[in-house]
């Protein structure tokens, strides 16, 4: 008998007959296994020792592998061995006799599925073969559902990397949950996105998911905000007005920037979180049934550390902590995101654009993106709105693009190289460039934050932020 | 520590055994189909011959590796087809040279000699007399007269 042999003639096993192959170096029991499973739709390919297993596994890609652990050749566990290192993720299904148990638990630690002792009937054979075939079934089944889930959006949140896919395991476990949770992330990482997301998974999704700016709002008008007014409970309050808690009754409240919160306010918010209860200004105490998501582009212990952010309010909200990773992190996600923004702006602006030539994706990948995926939604649609054709091109995207890159690596050689002729007294500090960075981008734009934040890529809210804070300080 | 008297004891078990269990036959020529039963017991057959001739080989040149492969599935095989007798030895001596104790080995390879061929007849002989008196090695009897390997 040669090595490698099929044991039953192909021509007579059925069509999809399943490929078993049989590593056995004793001819009567290979026979044997060969008789107990020749009433099943198995085609069997016996192989009596471990080179030729090897060859035989390369070759037919076998669905499952019975693997006789004492072979001529070379040990049952190190075939087991090269197979897994060779990535044959074929079921094994090793055979030992009662006496080596240890080494068959040894073998199904390295990678077996499953063990057989000798002796064993034609029973007990046919089962384990068919409950390892159907465990491949499944595994293969479960591992083409998470594909579709990565590559497609997950509530309209792209990306297939390492990172983002924790991110959406995290919100598919804790969506249905009533935890409070506690987003992470620069600016223009997705944070309004992924709280809708979890809004999504909860058996809330069909009751308000009402998301309020804790910085974008003056802090004098947020507690009205958050906890609604009475009809003249302060100059200007002609009815009544029901606050984003009671609007929120039965779904979730996401709080936005949290960290940007008056200190007074996290009080009552505190009180809000543990009890459910707050009362409206000017007004009586309301109960409501919340489901709080809070999120920030800060350290939030950083802000508890410093005494800007309750650290009681800080436990009560951060129960399951999400952190969502800057789009630089998320290696493999750029494009996918590039191209779903690129197909929704071109529905919306009725454009015929395809995809991104060679340059123009190149430009988009290397980005280090400081606004995240904020910034690159303003910059294909910026090209989509300027430009017509089957193909965004490098000359499409915003010209600072291409030259961001380039004044980095200019600019920090012309600093390198004219830095001993600039006096210490002229360098500005970084607070000073950003503002009068900003003030420039908020003139140009008229007054309009909304234009000059996407321009600057960063969060409207961010910009409130800032000018509220030189105001203040002026 | 096994003394000459425990292994002379041992092997006096063994020989006493039958040596074929006829209900292992049986349940084996039941559960084994599309399979010729001729090609099936001369793979038997050869395979206990020829391991059997390498045990030997292996006493005479105290290679206890070849002895101890070869008694391991020699042990595993014939459990299968019923061979007890062959069974036991074969995994005294498996047992013995996993242990590395060596001084058993001579007498144990001598009665695996012993027991090859008288296997090998009862093997064939038990499909007659199961016929006959209408055991459950009846199938296999009835198999084994119409391949004509009895």
């Amino acid at each position: 008998m040669s090595a490698v042999e099929s044991v039953i003639a192909p021509a007579t096993q059925p069509l999809g007959a399943r490929r078993v192959l049989l590593v056995e170096d004793s001819p009567s029991q290979a026979l044997c296994y060969q008789g107990y499973l020749a009433d099943e739709a198995y085609d069997v390919v016996l192989a009596t020792d471990g080179e030729s297993a090897l060859q035989c596994t390369r070759q037919l890609e076998p669905e499952l592998i019975l693997l006789d652990l004492g072979l001529p050749d070379i040990s049952g566990v190190d075939l087991l061995m090269r197979l897994r290192s060779d990535g044959i993720d074929s079921p094994v299904v090793v055979i030992t006799d009662n006496e080596s148990l240890a080494v068959a638990a040894e073998a199904v630690r390295l990678g077996a599925d499953d063990y057989l002792a000798k002796p064993f009937g034609a029973e007990r054979l046919r089962i384990t073969v068919q409950n390892a075939l159907e465990r491949r079934h499944l595994r293969r089944l479960v591992r083409s559902y998470d594909g579709r889930v990565e590559v497609g959006p997950f509530h309209g949140m792209a990306g297939q990397s390492p990172r983002i896919r924790k991110v959406f395991d995290t919100i598919r476990h804790a969506g249905p949950t009533p935890a409070s949770i506690f987003i992470t992330g620069e600016t223009g990482t997705g944070k309004e996105l992924c709280a809708r997301a979890i809004h999504a998974e909860s058996q809330r999704r069909d009751m308000p998911f009402i998301a309020l700016n804790c910085a974008a709002i003056p802090r004098e008008l947020m507690e009205s905000e958050i906890f609604g007014h009475e009809k003249g409970a302060f100059t200007g309050a002609s009815q009544e007005r029901a606050g984003a808690a009671a609007r929120a009754h039965g779904g979730t409240l996401f709080l936005d920037e949290i960290c940007d919160m008056d200190l007074d306010l996290q009080a009552k918010l505190l009180r809000f979180v543990q009890s459910g209860s707050f009362e409206k200004v000017g007004g009586s105490t309301q109960t409501v049934d919340v489901r709080f998501v809070a999120a920030t582009n800060k350290d939030p212990l950083k802000e508890v550390s410093e005494g800007r952010f309750r650290e009681d309010l800080y436990y009560r909200l951060h129960v399951v902590p999400i952190v969502l990773p800057p789009l630089r992190a998320r290696h493999g996600d750029i494009m996918i995101i590039a191209e779903r923004i690129l197909e929704q702006a071109c529905r919306e602006y009725g454009k015929t654009f395809l995809g991104f030539d060679a340059r123009a994706e190149q430009l988009l990948r290397e980005r280090f993106w400081p606004g995240n995926v904020r910034e690159l939604e303003n910059v294909i649609r910026n090209a989509v709105v300027l430009h017509s054709g089957d193909r965004i091109t490098a000359r499409m995207l915003p010209s600072e693009l291409g030259q961001r890159e380039s004044d980095r690596e200019s600019s920090a050689s012309h600093v390198q190289q004219a830095s001993p002729a600039v006096s210490p007294a002229a360098i500005e500090t970084l607070a000073a460039v950003e503002r009068r960075h900003i003030e420039l981008a908020v003139a140009t734009f008229d007054g309009s934050i909304g234009k000059a934040a996407a321009a600057l890529g960063v969060n409207a809210s961010t910009l409130y932020r800032k000018l509220d804070r030189w105001k203040s300080r002026s | 520590m096994s003394t000459e008297a425990d292994t002379t004891g041992a092997i006096a078990d063994i020989v006493a055994m039958e040596v074929l269990d006829r209900v292992a036959l049986s349940t084996l020529a039941r559960d084994v189909a599309g399979v010729s039963l001729q090609e099936l017991i001369a793979a038997f057959v050869t395979e206990l011959r020829d391991r059997a001739v390498r045990v030997e080989n292996g006493a005479a040149t105290g290679d206890f590796g070849t002895i101890g492969h070869e008694s391991h599935a020699l042990k595993s095989s014939a459990a299968t087809f019923g061979a007890v007798r062959v069974a036991s030895i074969a995994a005294a001596l498996d047992a013995a040279c996993k242990a590395d104790r060596t001084e058993p080995v001579p007498v144990l390879v001598r009665a695996l000699k012993t027991c090859i061929e008288p296997t090998v007849s009862a093997l064939l002989i038990t499909g007659d007399s199961g016929k006959r008196r209408g055991t459950p090695g009846d199938e296999f009897a009835d198999r084994l007269d119409r391949v004509g390997v009895s």
